[in-house]
């Protein structure tokens, strides 16, 4: 059966967002942590203990953009590996003799 | 590339790959990071489950091993290949044939009456029609086709 792929329009998926928490400190205003939001609902709270006394907005941004990919894109680790086991004499004999019996060697 | 796609084959997880004739599960796919896709294909050959794994790019497929179950699942065979090694059905298709008649040979290393033209003959028959029965019904409906246009 022929089968075709179609591509649709690019959608943005508005339900994903980002939230700073800044620190008003006396010396200035850092950054506290960097909230990963779907909906309403918190995913990750990203602490962050920022040194630098005035907070760059781009930084959460980079942040928040971070975790996305490393945890959406890059978390596809790779298969437990499987048991490095070996096929055993005994096991070739046996499956040499089901063969033989099943062809009429 | 239509025969490149993945087609739906059931309700469970499991894909028949129409470019390799392979069941995969899903859950036996992983996309590396170099963005290749490594994937593990079953086909059955009588009793036998044939396990090949592959790694797929664009417009290529590398073939990594090939592994052979019996019916209760022991491993008989575990035959890996070199990096680079150009994945092609008639290539397993050979590799699973010589490690089959490899296993037959020196199970039957005392036995004077074992043929081995004769099993080379027999085994290579029925892995044509575990790789190619579906090319073999596709082409004899092509050519069934044929002959009602009466050409």
């Amino acid at each position: 059966m022929e089968t075709t792929l179609i591509a649709c329009p690019i959608n943005a998926f508005s339900q994903l967002k980002y939230q700073m928490v800044l620190k008003h400190r006396e010396d200035g205003i850092v950054l506290n942590s960097v909230n990963i939001m779907m909906g309403e609902k918190i995913l990750k709270k990203i602490r962050k203990s920022e040194t630098k006394k005035t907070f760059v907005i781009e930084k959460a941004e980079s942040i928040a953009l971070d975790y996305l990919v490393k945890n959406l894109v890059d978390n596809k680790k790779p298969k437990t590996k499987k048991k490095n086991t070996k096929p055993t004499k005994a096991a070739k004999q046996k499956a040499a003799s089901d063969l033989m019996k099943e062809f009429n060697l | 590339m239509n025969n490149e796609i993945v087609n739906a084959e059931n309700q469970s997880n499991q894909m028949i790959n129409t470019g390799t004739g392979l069941a995969v599960h899903n859950s036996d796919t992983h996309l590396s990071q170099s963005g290749f896709l490594y994937l593990s294909g079953v086909r059955k050959f009588g009793d036998l489950s044939i396990e090949e794994d592959m790694a797929r790019g664009t417009a290529v497929a590398f073939l990594a091993g090939v592994r052979v179950y019996n019916k209760d699942k022991t491993l008989i065979i575990d035959k890996r290949v070199g990096k680079g090694c150009y994945y092609e059905r008639e290539k397993v298709r050979l590799i699973v044939k010589d490690e089959l008649l490899k296993m037959l040979m020196d199970a039957n290393s005392e036995n004077s009456d074992f043929d081995v033209l004769k099993a080379e003959e027999i085994v290579d028959m029925h892995l044509k029609t575990a790789y190619y029965s579906e090319s073999y019904i596709a082409a004899n409906q092509w050519y069934s086709g044929l002959l009602e246009m009466d050409l």
